[in-house]
């Protein structure tokens, strides 16, 4: 087949035609993938935390902070709100940690465990918010209920149920958001890790 | 340690870096996806340098993993190509002079042979190159006979291009 002789004939004459890197521009291109990733992770659990900050920064105006002392849920809103920012902080260390790590790793191996351990502190993020949401918004429902005099059992139960739902459909909202938001980057370095194992002859 | 380790890596990719070049000319279609790919096999390649023990040509080895990370990335992102990609970007190969039937012919191949699935591309990359079936088959990680067999149906296949 001479055409095919002629191209490999060709395709061995190309070399000088091919670009040339420098081994700064090579050194450059190490250790980018996964770590951007996990970096992007991290520094958008910085962006959630201070976006949470400010909405409950602004949502907390007076007379929200009387409701609150009228139904004697001072107090555990102020606990509930303690431990929702302990634990976000120590996430967001995880996150930053993560990323020191993938950053400084130098093999498959211990790239892969840093993917998996990644993708697990996300799922464990979003599942704390999404469980500390919907017990913290119960207790308020009930605690609320429980403060209204004129309310027979019927209208009662007829009330939780409402509140069960509307929870769900906003716990529904979360998660898709997380999934948005987090779901993208996590499904990248899932790629990545099947990306890795198969490259780990 | 890591350190002497990436500068040894970083060396033998430099030096042997024309691999890498010529497997993103066939796998991509633009200089920047050029550079993607690049970096990608790049990265690819390091992560897994530990596992390279030197009982290999380092060459050989770097065949195996920059093929197998083009293989996996670009399976999902095929698209067909025109001839202006083809007149445009990749016939960069080196001319001499030939008539316009023959150019023509090279053209219509070349573009042909980059849109073979990838499995066969890698194993007209290796052809092009200029490798026997022994090493073919080794890098691809197929018998010897299964190679010799995809590449005649390959060569059939253009053939038949060629000639309708």
């Amino acid at each position: 087949m001479d055409e095919l002789e002629l191209l490999k004939k060709r395709w061995q004459a190309q070399e000088s035609s091919l670009p040339n890197y420098k081994s700064t521009e090579i050194y450059e291109m190490l250790h980018k993938k996964s770590s951007s990733i996990v970096k992007w992770i991290f520094l958008i659990s910085i962006f959630e935390f201070i976006f949470w900050f400010v909405i409950e920064f602004i949502g907390m105006s007076q007379s929200v902070n009387e409701s609150l002392k009228e139904l004697d849920l001072q107090t555990f809103y102020r606990v509930t709100l303690v431990v929702n920012y302990v634990v976000i902080i120590a996430f967001i260390i995880k996150f930053f940690f993560n990323y020191r790590q993938i950053q400084t790793t130098d093999t498959v191996k211990s790239l892969m465990k840093t993917i998996v351990k990644t993708r697990l502190t996300v799922k464990y993020y979003v599942w704390f918010n999404i469980i500390f949401f919907a017990i913290t918004s119960i207790v308020s429902v009930v605690v609320t209920l429980n403060h209204l005099d004129n309310i027979n059992s019927q209208s009662f139960w007829l009330s939780i149920l409402i509140s069960i739902a509307i929870l769900g459909f906003i716990i529904l909202i979360i998660w898709a958001f997380y999934r948005l938001l987090y779901g993208i980057l996590t499904r990248r370095l899932l790629i990545n890790y099947k990306n890795l194992k198969k490259i780990e002859l | 340690m890591i350190k002497q380790q990436e500068h040894q890596f970083v060396e033998l990719l430099e030096t042997h870096q024309n691999i890498v070049h010529k497997i993103c000319r066939l796998y991509t279609h633009d200089e920047s996806s050029h550079k993607d790919l690049f970096q990608e096999i790049t990265v690819q390649l390091w992560k897994a340098f530990p596992k390279f023990r030197g009982d290999a040509k380092f060459s050989t080895w770097m065949y195996r993993v920059a093929l197998n990370t083009a293989i996996t990335l670009y399976r999902k992102r095929k698209r067909s190509i025109t001839t202006s990609d083809i007149d445009q970007i990749n016939f960069k190969i080196a001319s001499e002079v030939y008539d316009d039937t023959v150019e023509e012919n090279l053209k219509l191949m070349y573009s042909a042979i980059k849109e073979l699935n990838d499995i066969d591309k890698a194993l007209v990359f290796l052809y092009l190159e200029d490798k026997n079936y022994k090493e073919i088959s080794e890098t691809l990680g197929i018998t010897e006979v299964n190679a010799r067999v995809k590449m005649n149906r390959v060569k059939t296949k253009l053939k038949r291009i060629l000639n309708p």
